[in-house]
């Protein structure tokens, strides 16, 4: 009984978490190679208005965060063909919602370890841009993969 | 002593079960698309060359000669180009002419004429189709017959290739 | 003199010039009349500037009577024809483009405002050609000089597609024979549906035991009827006299183009002996 009274009271007196120290991230725009042509590689940079894909993330002001993706290797088109993708180090951009905040340039593979400080931010956008190669006989079609974006706060 | 390691460890569950909500790490998605469009790229090689011409002598440059014109094709493995020409029936210069004729084609594969299959291009713009492979090399070979009394000056004229896809 | 003269100028023509040419993606151009637009890519991928035109013109693949592919066009189609080419417009229709220039055009429909569900029909015309090369190093006092063009032209069909379209084709009338050392298939084929069937067709010559002999494999554009000669190679060694089956298959696919430009269709089979002497 005493056991769970203490437990009841520790439930009571552990502060309660602000609602800023949440972390939020959202899919915004896709990264849209449109048409490329078979045995020539295109390239949308990070800086792209239209093409790059982008996210939103939120984090409280101050904090450090970390940013990880989870990058394709190729993207799947039609009857199993595979469209192969590559990111660069510098293919991913950074900008907080801060007046007078400066695009900040990382390298969106995985082991990159990439840190954020929000700084007066509490918010940003991430840019990703990438590299796809179609072979000489790349199937004809549409190609679709999946980035996944993972915000932690350190 | 005993006692007071249980409860310390029952306070601190309750505290971190009062942690509640806390949103350290968060992810999205978002989708990477492109769509792949084949291709078509034919392209003039190499220009169809006499050389010297002595009037009143015909001359042939044969698919297998080096003189011999050569358009180059890529395509997607798969499809299907018919290849159709227009041809001068005459070389000019100014206002005199110099009758070429006597086309010959083949097309390979392989950006070699030895074992091309052999078809005949004409002014007429005759056919042939290619459906296999994907780099194709089309050679042209023609015969220029000038006069004997041939008027001195630079004679020219247009080759073109279509490739028609269908 | 005048002799001398002639091949010295001729002789005097310049090295080679590498002719132009230009890749043009896709190869297959479908338009929705929901967006009444379409695009091409163009790119140079040689080394020097080329001179790049298009145009549009009616007309649509048949087949010769010997079974080859021949391009019928019609310079002034009436008003029961299908045809597109006199309300697409490219956009721009003449340009240069610097070597690896990649260059987007746009194709732009302003089709009659009762125009009916279909599909409707014209050939992209790509020319590219480069630039004439002056003769050089020619002591000639008659201002003479010479040039060689050449030109290339890549004729693509473009399909405009309104409302419901459908299609289909009809396989009838198959003649199998051999002609020294191949197997010649003539398949009569009849468009059915409001819009051009693409796909491909496939034979396959068996024996009594149902071994495959040979194959074949071939693209198929069927806007009218036609009867394509198909050929493939029978066996070196040659086969012994006897029946043989040929089965043969048009289906509504393309591996040289996006599987959702293709109309869908039910595939078409048939089956026929064939006598080999």
């Amino acid at each position: 009984m005493r056991i769970w009274i203490l437990v009841a009271c520790g439930m009571l007196v552990s502060p309660a978490m602000p609602a800023a120290a949440q972390v939020s991230v959202a899919g915004i725009r896709n990264l849209a190679f449109g048409s490329v042509i078979i045995g020539i590689p295109s390239t949308v940079a990070p800086s792209d208005a239209i093409r790059s894909g982008q996210y939103r993330f939120t984090a409280p002001a101050g904090a450090r965060v970390r940013i990880d993706f989870d990058l394709p290797s190729q993207l799947n088109g039609p009857a199993s063909a595979r469209l192969p993708i590559k990111f660069g180090k510098t293919d991913a951009i950074v900008v907080g919602n801060a007046p007078g905040s400066v695009p900040t340039v990382l390298d969106p593979n995985p082991k990159a370890n990439q840190k954020f400080d929000m700084g007066t931010n509490t918010a940003a956008n991430i840019f990703l841009g990438g590299t796809v190669t179609p072979a000489g006989n790349q199937a004809p079609g549409s190609y679709v993969a999946t980035i996944v974006l993972t915000v932690t706060i350190q | 002593m005993r006692s007071a390691t249980v409860l310390s460890a029952a306070l601190a569950v309750g505290l971190s079960l009062g942690a509640g909500a806390l949103q350290a790490q968060t992810s999205a998605n978002i989708n990477a698309t492109a769509t792949v469009l084949a291709a078509l790229t034919v392209t003039g090689a190499n220009d169809l060359q006499f050389g010297n011409v002595t009037p009143g002598v015909n001359k042939t440059v044969a698919i297998a000669d080096a003189g011999a014109g050569r358009f180059d094709i890529t395509k997607a493995a798969s499809s299907g180009v018919a290849l159709s020409f227009t041809l001068p029936a005459n070389l000019t210069s100014g206002a005199n002419t110099l009758p070429i004729g006597t086309w010959t084609g083949g097309w390979n594969t392989s950006a070699t004429p030895a074992g091309a299959t052999s078809f005949t291009p004409s002014a007429s713009a005759t056919n042939t189709t290619v459906t296999a492979g994907t780099a194709i090399s089309v050679y042209v070979g023609a015969t220029v017959s000038p006069a004997v009394a041939q008027a001195a000056g630079a004679y020219t004229g247009v080759v073109t290739m279509s490739a028609v896809y269908y | 003199m005048t002799r001398s003269l002639v091949a010295l100028l001729l002789a005097a023509l310049p090295a080679p010039l590498l002719a132009q040419g230009v890749l043009v993606a896709p190869h297959a151009i479908i338009i929705d009349h929901r967006t009444r637009s379409g695009s091409l890519s163009l790119y140079n991928p040689g080394t020097e500037p080329s001179e790049v035109t298009l145009s549009t013109f009616y007309g649509y693949p048949a087949t010769d009577s010997t079974g080859e592919f021949v391009l019928r066009t019609v310079e002034a189609p009436d008003s029961s024809a299908p045809s597109a080419a006199g309300w697409i417009e490219a956009f721009p229709k003449r340009m240069v483009l610097a070597p690896k220039e990649r260059q987007t055009v746009r194709l732009l429909a302003r089709p009659p405002a009762t125009l009916a569900d279909g599909e409707y029909w014209a050939r992209v015309v790509v020319s590219a050609k480069g630039g004439t090369v002056p003769v050089s190093g020619l002591a000639d006092s008659s201002g003479v000089s010479v040039g060689l063009s050449l030109e290339v032209r890549t004729v693509l069909p473009l399909q405009y597609r309104k409302g419901r379209v459908s299609t289909g084709v009809q396989l009838n009338e198959v003649s199998a024979t051999v002609e020294g050392d191949s197997l010649a298939l003539r398949p009569h084929l009849t468009r059915i549906g409001n819009g051009a069937y693409l796909g491909t067709v496939r034979a396959v010559l068996r024996d009594s035991t149902g071994r495959t002999l040979t194959s074949l494999s071939s693209p198929l554009a069927v806007y009218y009827d036609m009867t394509p000669r198909l050929t493939a190679p029978l066996p070196v060694a040659g086969l012994p006299a006897g029946t043989y089956q040929v089965q043969i298959e048009a289906a509504a696919e393309r591996q040289d183009i996006a599987p959702e430009l293709i109309l869908a269709s039910p595939p078409v089979r048939t089956s026929l002996a064939v006598r080999l002497p």
